[in-house]
């Protein structure tokens, strides 16, 4: 009788701790997502709100606006996914090479964008990439180089996509540097006793070592890319002529300009789904040899 | 001959470094030059002679500590709560075997996967129609929702002995003498981690504030001074913005510099389960 009692208030005072949280996650993240689920079924005119069931999907389908954001978004992905794994792993290997102080100030360094604020970020870029007055073009010009319109048709890309790997570049190397500081050190006598090169070092050990810290950098990294969109709307607003308009540049717009909430809500579905799939395709593909 | 890799690598990265650096740097640098000395060209490298006109420009012609009011105002209570409300729920799901836990848990954690950005649209929708916009409750709340603290504070407890409790339980503490007296203080590096995180995430939440956030009065500070900047398109004041954007880091800048080492550990944390 006693030991039920007892069984009794644990169970009952294990909801009793959770219960604040859990109001808080239905209210604001439940809630939330069913009432998106919901309003992407209800098409928007001017008198207000009707049924249509897929009807804003059909839409979306059709939407040659939407694909070009689609594109436009993975080209974004592109761009940013293998530059930022591929330089934070370089790095990371030199970095790991320096005494714990170094280590720290080179970290700290390359967190420092992700900690500003974007507002901040998109203001001081927009300064060096001003075409009369930036730094941007007086560099180039210290270099022999013809000036640039750095968020122009032909440039916007490479000049967001700059700003985009400096903010998202420290956690990588935070994480990549704390791996190879991780792998034990005798593994590295006995493959020098064994007579390796560095390189076969680096291809035998180094890298399979990594491979689930890679695997975390790079969904992650693609995750984040598929969400590009605050210092794209500071910087150029989804312009020169829609080519830097991502799929939450164009959600944002549907909501807030256009007050379609409907097939707002639709996109950010869609865009949910496409995320989800995504990752999870590259968990299945990268995990396949991981081994421990 | 072979070391020339060796030393390209490292000239790079000192280059890059700089170059990470060199934001901040301008940013400063530009705070304090007179419009006239912001637009010449060849740029200033450091200012000849320094100015503290953007920065009164910015106090006088805005509210400018209002929206650090605001700002701080949101930042601090959504830390707390979010200390407060996941600590408690992460004491259940490490250490009381309750019925469901596991399973309300992974509902949790699965739910993190659903890209934040996308919430940001039915809760704007909720808001407005419990007439929260505007408000800096309104900004604060949902921050609350979000499980990751729970998930970073339920790893960080499970490291704990659980001897130290059943210790606890002889000496006649309750479950909440336990989370209290026993498991909080023990969890504390883990919730600096959090809150650190909390704050800082919060502070730079910026879309989710300005969709928000409609009257000069109730803005932050990163909305705040990207308006005042609007304000001065018509002569592009970039001295006045550069003081702008450097008051709307500053104080996160101040808290990562300090605990620097959190960020690092925070980061490893959440990689760890991959």
């Amino acid at each position: 009788m006693n030991m039920r009692n007892l069984k009794f208030r644990r169970e009952w005072s294990g909801w009793l701790f959770v219960m604040p949280m859990l109001l808080f996650f239905v209210a604001f993240v439940v809630y939330p997502i069913a009432s998106s689920v919901r309003s992407s079924l209800y098409a928007f005119d001017y008198a207000g709100y009707s049924w249509t069931g897929l009807g804003n999907y059909e839409q979306l389908i059709r939407d040659s606006l939407f694909w070009k954001a689609v594109v436009n978004t993975l080209i974004f992905v592109v761009y940013l996914v293998p530059s930022i794994t591929v330089l934070a792993l370089l790095f990371s290997a030199f970095i790991h090479i320096y005494p714990k102080k170094l280590q720290s100030f080179f970290k700290a360094t390359f967190y420092l964008p992700g900690v500003t604020s974007v507002v901040s970020l998109a203001m001081v870029w927009e300064y060096m990439y001003n075409n009369q007055f930036g730094l941007g073009n007086y560099v180039l010009k210290l270099l022999g180089l013809p000036p640039v319109n750095f968020l122009g048709t032909s440039f916007a890309y490479t000049s967001l996509s700059l700003i985009l790997i400096t903010i998202s570049f420290g956690a990588a190397v935070v994480v990549l540097t704390a791996a190879l500081n991780g792998i034990p050190r005798d593994l590295y006598e006995s493959a020098s006793l064994d007579g390796a090169t560095p390189l076969v070092t680096f291809l035998r050990i180094t890298l399979p070592m990594l491979k689930p810290s890679v695997l975390y950098v790079v969904v992650t990294s693609t995750i984040a890319s598929f969400q590009v969109f605050a210092i794209i709307l500071l910087m150029t607003g989804g312009g020169p002529a829609y080519k830097t308009t991502t799929i939450l540049m164009l959600i944002y717009r549907e909501a807030f300009v256009n007050m379609n909430f409907g097939i707002a809500n639709a996109m950010g579905i869609l865009l949910c789904i496409l995320i989800c799939s995504i990752a999870f395709v590259q968990f299945k593909l990268l995990k396949t040899d991981v081994e421990y | 001959m072979r070391r020339i890799p060796i030393i390209a690598g490292h000239a790079l990265l000192w280059a890059s470094a700089l170059f990470f650096l060199w934001p901040m740097y301008w940013m400063l640098i530009g705070s304090f030059k007179h419009l006239k000395v912001a637009l010449q060209i060849p740029p200033e490298w450091f200012p000849s002679r320094p100015t503290l006109d953007n920065f009164r420009i910015l106090v006088e012609d805005f509210p400018l500590f209002r929206w650090l009011y605001n700002s701080m105002f949101i930042s601090v209570v959504a830390t707390v709560l979010v200390i407060a409300v996941s600590s408690l729920a992460a004491y259940a799901f490490a250490k009381i075997s309750f019925k469901g836990s596991k399973w309300l848990f992974g509902v949790m954690i699965a739910s993190m996967s659903i890209p934040h950005t996308v919430l940001l649209i039915p809760l704007f929708q909720m808001m407005n129609k419990l007439g929260m916009t505007n408000t800096l409750w309104g900004v604060l709340l949902p921050i609350v929702g979000w499980p990751f603290g729970v998930f970073l504070l339920k790893q960080f407890m499970q490291t704990l002995p659980s001897a130290l409790i059943e210790a606890a339980k002889i000496d006649g503490c309750g479950e909440w003498g336990t989370f209290v007296r026993v498991m909080l203080p023990l969890a504390m590096p883990g919730v600096a981690v959090l809150g650190i995180f909390t704050f800082v995430n919060s502070w730079n939440d910026y879309v989710w504030q300005m969709i928000m956030l409609k009257d000069n009065l109730m803005y932050t500070l990163p909305v705040g001074v990207k308006i005042a900047r609007q304000v001065q398109e018509v002569d592009i004041n970039y001295g006045v913005a550069m003081a702008g954007a450097l008051c709307a880091t500053l104080p996160v800048l101040l808290v990562f510099l300090f605990f620097q080492r959190y960020f690092t550990q925070g980061i490893t944390l959440g990689a760890v389960k991959g």
